[in-house]
Order: structure tokens, then C-alpha cells, then sequence
């Protein structure tokens, strides 16, 4: 009597969890049908790009995430083509070259927006790209690479207070603030910033289809505005995301652009452990001493 | 549902049973749910859709609450006891005899995410916890006991 009753209990526990299971597979399938996945992954570049993230307050994109990035949308089968749109200044040269390497080895179409500025390490990224859209106001270009440092050799000798230098090895504190360069790390220094800039232009003219001579005429650090970058070859077409999705749909095609946005998710732990790491970076160092801390700063 | 030898059931019984009720209703019961919203997590969704989908949130709060209802409302109707309940051994019955429907509805009704029934989920435990019987309980006219097998049994027929 007691088995019957179990079996009977057994089946009624079954056909409830079968009924339920149906009932929430429809309910899903009903919310899946209005759902549309996205068939083009938009990318951001917006603030400094750094190879790793910037501190708290500073606007930056790092290149192991963009690259990243790049790798999920191209494993994606739903994503047919990549928009990268880009708002930055540059940032370092090694940084800047990983993301363009990462737009130029992807396989989907690429088309590159530049919004407010796209210039220097920022332009580098989009010339990678397969199409380059610019609003005619947007600035781009700067095709150039800076490398500077404060340098208090002077004030020091004012205040009577005397540099000693003890280096194994003749070039090891280059670039120090507390003397001036001698000629030979003058020419050193110079012959490092050039040796970027010709890596920076010959980049420029292998994605861009141009000769070598053709982008170091125009490769002396100016920006240009779109308007002015479209005669210069600069940039493929002048507008906005309008035109940007118009080659888009060619490129992928599409007859209808659905974005699906890669950028990375903010956690409260991380933002908490960055607010706590950034704050015991300016315990640690000291505010004295962040005022007299002066290095080379290489930028593209 | 009669028993024998049954006392109210204890705090750790019953919410181990919960416990085992909400894995196995979201692990199980929602799974078909999975797929829409891990593609919401990952950003595989357009920023069009997930508008959409933000704007059809009540779409899915419903669709999961109403699972989440049925489970407890079909399983204690109609055997007296959940899945979780099955495993510690607790039945919910009521005070009058057969559990009705309404019974089984109302004492589930802590389940629904809005005013006035999430005032449960804070009244209902600290009731369970000195009381050992929750609002929802007593309002319908329910409560949750432990059948006592074997050696229980036995000992509390000679108490």
C-alpha cells in the first residue's frame, strides 16, 4: 500500500516538474523571440591608451583589453563585422601598436569612427582599421612622437645643492632631472624618439595603403581635422555613426546593424580595491615626493 | 494529511528545504531562462534589445516569480510537501484538515517581489525564529511539522 502510494507520489512530483519546466521553457522562449543579439561588436578607445589600466580618475583603455576584446568578437558567429569607436588623444607607443596589430590581424571588417580626436597612438589604432570614418570637425592625425622630462639642473645650482653620480654604466641614469643631458644621451634620446616615429609612419603607410614618403611628409606631429584629413588620405570617409553603420552593412552584410558592446564591467570589489590601492600609492610615496618624481614620458 | 507522532518542524529543517527548493527551481526549473540572460551579461545583446529588455524587466520578474509560485503552490497542494521538503522529512498541512488551494496560495504569497508580501521576508523569519510558525502560517490557517519515524515515533508515543 505504502509502495503504491510512493510510486503515486513519485509521478505527481514528476508531472508537476515537467508541467513547470514546460511552462518556463515557453515563458523564455517568448522573452528570447523579442531579443535581438547583436551582429557588430563596437570597441571603445576613449581616454590615454596605456598597455594596462590607468589609476582611478584617469580616463584610459588598455591594450590587453582591447585585444581581448577583439579575440571574443572574432570568435563570436553572431558578429559580422567590428566598429571601434575611437575619442582619444594617443597614448604609449607600445600600447597604441598592440591595438592597431589587434584591429589589422582581425579577419571581420573593421571600420574605425573617430569622434572629437583620434590622433597621435589614436590614429595609429584606426589606420589598421578597413575603413576610417571622421566627423569633418573631428581632430586626427599628429603622426609624431614626444618624449620630454622636467629637468632641474639649474634650479638645484641656485640652491647650492650638488648632483652625485655614481653609475655602473655610462648611460644608466639618462634622462635624469637632476643634470643636464650630455650631448651623446642628447643624440641617444633623440635617435630612440625617431627610430618610434619610423616604426609610427611605416605602420601608418603598410595600413593605409600609402608610400612611406607619402605619410612622413605629412608625419610632423600636426593634427588634422577631418575635413583636412580626408584630402590627406588620412581618413576614407567624413561623417558620423550614420555613415559608419552605412559601411558597416556593406561590409558585414547586413540589412539591419545591431550593436553588441564589449567594454569592461566595472565590479564594486575592483572599484573598491583601486580606490584602496590609490590611496595607499599616495600614503606610501608621499606627497613630497610625487612632486620631485620626473621620468622620461615616451608618447605617441 | 494525519500523522501519528509529528511536532513542528525545526528552523533548520525548514530552511535547509528552502534552500534545496530555490537550487532546484533555479538551477532546474529556470534553466530555459539561461540563455537570455547570460546573453544580457556578456553584452551580446544590442544596446536597442537590452533597452528592450530592461524596459520588459516586469516580463521577466513575473516569469520567474511565477515558477518560483507554482513549484510551492503545486508540490504542498498537492502532496503536502515541496522536493526540499521531501528530503528533511517536513510536511506543510493545515490546522482544518486537507490543505485547499487557497491555503496553499496564500501561505506562498511571501514569494511575490512587491508591497504588501516582501514585508514577509522580514516578518516571516523573525515569527519562524521565536514563534517557530510564520505569519503566512498562521494567516491561513497552515503550519510545517516533522513526521517522527521509527525510534522518534516510538519515543514519542511512550512520552
Amino acid at each position: 500500500m505504502d509502495g503504491r502510494k510512493s510510486v503515486s507520489r513519485l509521478k505527481v512530483s514528476v508531472m508537476i516538474l515537467i508541467g513547470l519546466f514546460i511552462l518556463s521553457f515557453m515563458l523564455a522562449g517568448l522573452m528570447s523571440a523579442s531579443v535581438k543579439l547583436g551582429n557588430v561588436a563596437k570597441i571603445k578607445i576613449n581616454g590615454i591608451i596605456l598597455t594596462e589600466d590607468a589609476n582611478l580618475w584617469t580616463q584610459s583603455v588598455a591594450s590587453s583589453d582591447f585585444k581581448e576584446f577583439i579575440g571574443k568578437a572574432e570568435k563570436d558567429n553572431a558578429i559580422k563585422a567590428i566598429l571601434i569607436e575611437i575619442d582619444s588623444p594617443g597614448g604609449a607607443p607600445v600600447a597604441s601598436a598592440e591595438i592597431a596589430d589587434a584591429i589589422a590581424g582581425a579577419k571581420k571588417p573593421t571600420v574605425a569612427l573617430i569622434r572629437e580626436q583620434g590622433t597621435s597612438g589614436a590614429y595609429w589604432a584606426a589606420s589598421a582599421a578597413d575603413k576610417i570614418v571622421a566627423h569633418p570637425l573631428s581632430m586626427t592625425g599628429s603622426i609624431g612622437v614626444i618624449g620630454s622630462y622636467l629637468q632641474f639642473s639649474g634650479l638645484l645650482r641656485n640652491y647650492n645643492i650638488s648632483y652625485e653620480r655614481f653609475v655602473g654604466g655610462e648611460y644608466k641614469d639618462i634622462g635624469s632631472p637632476f643634470r643636464e643631458p650630455a650631448s651623446a644621451e642628447r643624440q641617444f634620446l633623440q635617435g630612440s624618439i625617431d627610430e618610434i616615429h619610423y616604426y609610427f609612419i611605416g605602420s601608418v603607410a603598410k595600413n593605409r595603403n600609402m608610400t612611406f614618403e607619402a605619410v612622413e611628409k605629412i608625419a610632423d606631429g600636426k593634427f588634422y581635422t577631418g575635413m583636412q584629413a580626408k584630402k590627406l588620405n588620412l581618413v576614407d570617409e567624413l561623417g558620423g555613426e550614420e555613415k559608419a553603420e552605412e559601411l558597416l552593412k556593406q561590409m558585414a552584410n547586413a540589412t539591419e546593424i545591431y550593436y553588441a558592446e564589449y567594454g569592461k564591467k566595472e565590479t564594486l570589489f575592483g572599484l573598491l580595491s583601486k580606490v584602496i590601492s590609490q590611496q595607499s600609492y599616495f600614503v606610501g610615496m608621499g606627497i613630497g615626493s610625487s612632486f620631485v618624481k620626473n621620468e622620461l614620458e615616451v608618447r605617441t | 494529511m494525519k500523522f501519528k507522532a509529528e511536532s513542528n518542524a525545526s528552523i533548520f529543517k525548514r530552511l535547509f528545504a528552502f534552500v534545496i527548493d530555490i537550487l532546484i527551481v533555479d538551477l532546474v526549473l529556470l534553466w530555459p531562462f539561461d540563455k537570455v540572460l547570460s546573453s544580457v551579461f556578456s553584452g551580446k545583446i544590442s544596446a536597442s534589445s537590452l533597452a528592450e529588455i530592461m524596459s520588459g524587466k516586469y516580463y521577466l520578474i513575473f516569469s520567474v516569480t511565477l515558477v518560483f509560485f507554482l513549484y510551492f503552490v503545486l508540490f504542498e497542494q498537492r502532496l503536502g510537501q515541496t522536493i526540499g521538503k521531501m528530503l528533511v522529512n517536513i510536511y506543510s498541512v493545515s490546522k482544518q484538515g486537507e490543505m485547499s488551494t487557497w491555503q496553499a496560495i496564500g501561505k506562498n504569497l511571501f514569494l511575490i517581489p512587491a508591497i504588501p508580501f516582501i514585508f514577509l521576508w522580514v516578518i516571516d523569519p523573525v515569527l519562524i525564529l521565536f514563534r517557530n510558525e510564520s505569519l503566512s502560517e498562521i494567516l491561513t490557517r497552515t503550519k510545517t511539522i516533522e513526521q517522527k519515524a521509527g525510534w522518534q515515533s516510538w519515543m514519542a508515543g511512550k512520552a
